[in-house]
């Protein structure tokens, strides 16, 4: 009995220990399953994969959502039968370079990337969205990173340093350029294009309009008369709910709530002023008291939501007014509408708050940096990047990802523009028709994206063709956004994002902004907060001013400027 | 006239159960919310307004779980680690107690200390990393069970519980002419089957629950655990909303939205069920770990 004890004991670690071994033999190809490259199906051209120089990349395993509701990864594109990764293989491999790709899940990719930097990177090029400045500019200072303009300069053909220097690429590149003059990030870009204009999209405050037209009651133009239709909504229970729950659902400790601009105030708590380029924040705007004091007013009248159940009010029909692109149409379909009825009309609005204050759209700029950014490393071959940024800076390139392949994905029309083909049941061409290919954003390579504004005007318009308004659509939704490219200036504009505007900060800067920023925005959404919702008194408003002054507002707005002058120069 | 609150009183015993009721309610209802969000129809799921049934019937989240091969994978990797690192924390926790046990080893206290320090004052998740990059066990499944396999905390549990095994016993055996090995495997080893029952219910609730050293030492999928695969659903944000949309994307969007949601509950329910079923069964044992610490010769 005891010798079977003993015999069960020593089979049972015998076990344990031949089952981590069995693992421990399998963790020599853990992984391989998102690197591909080296037993991949290759590239539709003739030449011998061995002349290919390798590029070794690290990126996300970027995923989206075809029209089956199925969520496909850039993985499966790359390990499986995609024609688009296909030809993004083989239109490298004509310029003699051979993907290795390493694909991280997208939720993993910070603390990877971050554990990695912390033990040397081994890839090429990488994708380093989300790694802060102070890290990317100890990495420049290590070594670690490749200055990208060198390699543009001496490897790339004249069309790319062109592009870089002097095209659409040198916008971003100027905003990418560090303290030394040299360039250590590509990012992705949008250009934006309303009929041979360039324009950026536009975000705002959107009111439910279906609601004013089932009041009668016209569009506001003046705060005041958004606050009377607003209330009226509330009281004529325009959602049917039988209590006044028809809220405005906007983050009450950010200035980009849509009312803000309104009353004249930037979007961030340090911006740059859209027509005078001089750094400014709201909490100096003289319009701020009035917001804050406007603000209050609905939280009195229980029409401001604070329960920071955004997302749960939508769904339930109570949102009254809200933030968002004024191009959206994803909003409506999410609200739980009785069963036959209509789905929410939102419409973007602007509002004069206070006379002799001009309201603000906050916009895009024409040419706008992507939030994604991709670095080359000291292990790489500056030549083969050199044929790499030719690439990415080709028109083929930017057609492959954003359209596909003619033929299979679009095809051309009688003026030479691209239209998407009926993707049926072809999952990729479901995903390039939706947007874009999955290799971009937070993939692995920069986006170079060049949006036709018109076109998504119509796309805007027809979205309300089925969602209860089968004979208007969006029409009037689409047509407040064109009378804004179209009469550029009868409006007033502010910076959406003026990170995006500005140079990147210095090393000395990048402390600075490092040692104050945290406090201070913990600081200024608490009290902006606060001041709203009648729990801070206004008259201690020196009090304030001088506790924000003390965490460095005016710190923060010099850096902004320093910055911003150093692109404007 | 006052009357005492005492045991035995009618009252006292109703506040017992009142409050043995509260604590139920605060402990279950949670996961019994959980569960009727899963089964509702996503719609009302989103709205989050369900409280005592589901409101509709829809197992369509569950539906895609099942489904999806990758969450299987998962499931059988965790297996995988929670086997092998029982056991292998049966074993060293019982070597290194047996050892420390032992009256006439030389440095015993030294290496009783040298052992609590650490227990203490951990190196850190960089020296960590670190270390296991060096030993090659990034990017490999062995990363999940040889950091695992040991803990001081369970060989102190251990050291505890051999102590109050009599010498006499020891002994005896020595006067058999039973060695150091064979007092280890007839005498401790055959007692010791509570402590290795503690040892068991510990680390397999902790291996199943752990996703974190996973998600620095395994960068690619195909290896992780379960619990990575749930957090991935709990964080994951699927699609770029600022895109413009046709109606169809967007109506696809939107649902999607709404069963993301759902997919959250339905998996939270799926990961936790095998913990849930097993607990009844180890719980005397979770009890005895707990007071294992406290015990005196």
């Amino acid at each position: 009995m005891k010798n079977r004890n003993k015999g069960a004991a020593i089979s049972v670690s015998m076990a344990a220990l031949l089952m981590a071994g069995a693992i421990s033999g399998c963790g020599n190809t853990a992984g391989t399953e998102n690197k591909a490259g080296e037993n991949s199906p290759a590239s539709a051209t003739d030449q011998n994969e061995e002349q290919l120089d390798v590029i070794k990349v690290m990126g996300m395993d970027w995923s989206r959502t075809d029209n089956n509701g199925k969520q496909v990864y850039l993985s499966e594109w790359v390990n499986g039968d995609s024609k688009l990764w296909d030809r993004l293989e083989s239109d490298l491999a004509e310029r003699g370079i051979r993907l290795e790709v390493d694909l991280i899940p997208e939720d993993q990719y910070e603390t990877v990337i971050q554990t990695q930097i912390a033990s040397g990177l081994s890839c090429d090029f990488v994708n380093i969205t989300g790694v802060d400045n102070k890290t990317i500019s100890n990495l420049v200072n290590q070594g670690k990173l490749l200055a990208i303009n060198e390699i543009w300069s001496q490897y790339s053909q004249e069309d790319t340093k062109k592009f870089y220097d002097e095209g659409i690429g040198s916008e971003i590149a100027k905003l990418n350029r560090m303290e030394n003059g040299n360039v250590y990030k590509l990012s992705g870009i949008t250009v934006g294009d309303y009929n041979g204009t360039q324009w950026g999209s536009f975000t705002g405050g959107l009111i439910r309009k279906d609601w004013l037209d089932k009041l009668g009651l016209k569009k506001p133009e003046t705060t005041e008369e958004l606050f009377e239709a607003l209330k009226a909504f509330a009281d004529q229970d325009m959602n049917g709910s039988g209590s006044p729950d028809e809220v405005v659902t906007v983050d009450l400790g950010s200035f980009g709530t849509g009312i803000a601009q309104c009353f004249g105030l930037g979007v961030q708590p340090y911006f740059i002023d859209y027509e005078t380029g001089k750094a400014n924040s709201p909490w100096y705007q003289e319009g701020i008291k009035d917001y804050i004091r406007y603000m209050n007013r609905l939280h009195q009248e229980g029409l401001l939501d604070t329960s920071g159940q955004g997302t749960e009010k939508r769904a339930e029909n109570k949102v009254s007014f809200l933030t968002e692109w004024w191009v959206e149409t994803w909003v409506e379909p999410a609200v739980n509408t009785p069963e036959g009825e209509a789905k929410p009309y939102f419409d973007g609005i602007l509002c004069k708050g206070l006379e002799g204050v001009n309201p603000l759209i906050s916009r895009q700029s024409a040419i706008q940096k992507g939030g994604n950014d991709f670095a080359v490393t000291s292990n790489a071959d500056p030549e083969a990047i050199g044929r790499l940024l030719d690439y990415l800076a080709s028109e083929e390139y930017s057609v492959l990802t954003e359209y596909g392949i003619e033929g299979y994905s679009y095809e051309l029309d009688e003026d030479g523009k691209k239209v998407a083909l009926d993707p049926g049941d072809n999952s990729e061409v479901q995903l390039i028709t939706q947007t874009c290919a999955l290799w971009t954003e937070n993939g692995i390579f920069p986006r170079m994206e060049i949006t036709d504004r018109a076109q998504e005007l119509e796309k805007c318009a027809e979205a309300g063709l089925t969602m209860g308004y089968p004979e208007t659509g969006f029409a009037d939704k689409a047509q407040t956004i064109r009378d804004v490219y179209e009469n550029e200036d009868k409006y007033h504009y502010a910076y959406l994002n003026t990170e995006a505007e500005l140079a990147a900060p210095t090393d000395e800067e990048t402390e600075q902004i490092a040692e104050l920023q945290a406090d201070f925005e913990t600081y200024y959404q608490e009290l902006l907060t606060k001041l709203i919702l009648g729990q801070l008194p206004l008259e201690d408003w020196d009090t304030y001013i001088a506790e924000l002054k003390d965490l460095g507002l005016d710190e923060l707005l010099e850096i902004t400027q320093n910055r911003y002058d150093r692109i404007a120069k | 006239m006052k009357r005492k609150m005492r045991e035995g009183n009618r009252y006292f015993t109703m506040l017992h159960y009142l409050l043995a009721a509260v604590v139920i309610f605060i402990t279950v209802y949670p996961m019994y919310y959980v569960l009727i969000l899963s089964l509702s129809e996503p719609i009302h799921a989103a709205t989050m307004k369900v409280y005592i049934w589901p409101k509709g019937f829809n197992l369509s989240a569950y539906q895609v779980l099942v489904s999806d091969i990758k969450m299987w994978r998962a499931y059988a990797n965790t297996i995988l680690y929670v086997i092998p690192t029982t056991i292998l924390m049966i074993v060293t926790s019982t070597l290194v107690a047996y050892g420390l046990n032992y009256r006439k080893l030389v440095g015993r206290k030294f290496l009783t200390m040298f052992l609590l320090i650490p227990m203490y004052f951990t190196g850190g998740i960089i020296p960590s990393f670190l270390l296991i990059v060096k030993l090659g066990l990034y990017d490999n499944p062995l990363s999940q069970i040889l950091p695992a396999s040991f803990s001081i905390w369970n060989i102190i549990l251990v050291k505890a519980y051999f102590r109050t095994i009599p010498d006499s016993l020891t002994e005896a055996a020595k006067m058999d002419g039973a060695g150091m090995y064979q007092i280890l495997t007839k005498i401790f080893v055959p007692l010791g089957k509570p402590i290795f029952a503690v040892l068991a219910v510990y680390t397999i609730v902790g291996t199943w629950n752990s996703w974190f050293n996973a998600m620095l030492y395994l960068p690619h999928t195909q290896w992780q655990p379960l619990q990575m695969y749930l957090r991935r659903i709990l964080v994951e944000t699927n699609q770029n909303a600022s895109q413009v949309m046709d109606a169809a994307a967007a109506m696809e969007f939107a649902r999607r939205q709404l069963s993301n949601a759902q997919l959250k509950y339905a998996m939270i329910i799926f990961t936790t069920l095998p913990v849930l079923c097993t607990y009844p069964f180890f719980q005397k044992y979770f009890v005895k770990g707990m007071v294992l610490g406290s015990l005196k010769e």
